[in-house]
């Protein structure tokens, strides 16, 4: 049992960052990883030693945050200006810094699955398998969540990419 | 766009760019997108994307953990 828990601790982070991702507001995400912690350490003697026990911790925090969200999404905003400003202060650069609000908004932008999926994989490396247990779907389920986010992200990229080269975009139209 | 292709498999390429695959499979996909321009520009399409959400979040892993997260494993 004692072991458990620091192994828990050490996958703290990750919630974290991947609670952020989700729901951006920082107090909301920090709640959120509370309760998996919460319900992850009264479920310990559940979890199997020598399975995945990052894929369980998340699966918890999926659940908490299905269960959560319509709760979450009612309750009155209290939050800050500062906390709903885009997280740009891990930037390099500047010129990078709006291709990165652009990718902000569009995961944003995703149908909830296909972001979540997008999330599991993109940012956390988790493979099909991993996100199919925490998710609670079949593989194919993951495949396609995972291709569509893919492609929506990259439609977006690109035609914001278009819009901001407008006037190429036309000179290259025009010649053709 | 996502080429339709039979080889790689989205998942084995999902698995190069998380840098999961053996350096024979990384081969041979690397083989691949040499020989097909759509299948390499949506390798580097979905690349700039994990590197983008790494850029945007990966901040946080190096943010002190708040106290409240860290008093629940002293609770009984």
């Amino acid at each position: 049992m004692g072991e458990v828990r620091y192994l828990i601790r050490e996958h703290i982070p990750a919630l974290r960052r991947y609670a952020r991702a989700l729901l951006r507001d920082r107090d909301q995400a920090d709640d959120l990883v509370q309760d998996c912690l919460v319900r992850a350490i009264n479920a310990a003697d559940q979890w199997e030693p020598g399975t995945n026990l990052r894929a369980w911790l998340f699966a918890i925090l999926h659940n908490v945050y299905v269960s959560d969200r319509r709760k979450l999404a009612r309750r009155p905003r209290h939050v800050t200006v500062d906390s709903e400003e885009p997280r740009l202060e891990y930037l390099p650069n500047q010129v990078k810094s709006v291709e990165l609000g652009e990718l902000e908004r569009a995961i944003r932008s995703l149908p909830e699955q296909q972001r979540i999926t997008v999330l599991l994989v993109g940012l956390q490396g988790m493979d099909y398998k991993e996100v199919a247990e925490i998710t609670g779907v079949p593989l194919g389920t993951v495949r396609s969540r995972l291709s569509r986010a893919r492609e929506a992200l990259q439609r977006i990229l690109n035609d914001t990419q278009t819009a901001s080269s407008g006037e190429l975009h036309v000179t290259k139209k025009e010649v053709s | 766009m996502s080429p339709r292709r039979k080889f790689p498999s989205e998942e084995a390429l999902q698995a190069y760019l998380q840098g999961r695959l053996s350096a024979a499979h990384r081969q041979e996909i690397e083989a691949a997108a040499a020989e097909d321009p759509e299948l390499s520009a949506w390798i580097e399409a979905c690349a700039a994307q994990n590197r983008g959400m790494h850029m945007l979040y990966d901040g946080i892993l190096n943010e002190p953990i708040p106290e409240n997260l860290l008093r629940v494993f002293d609770q009984e």
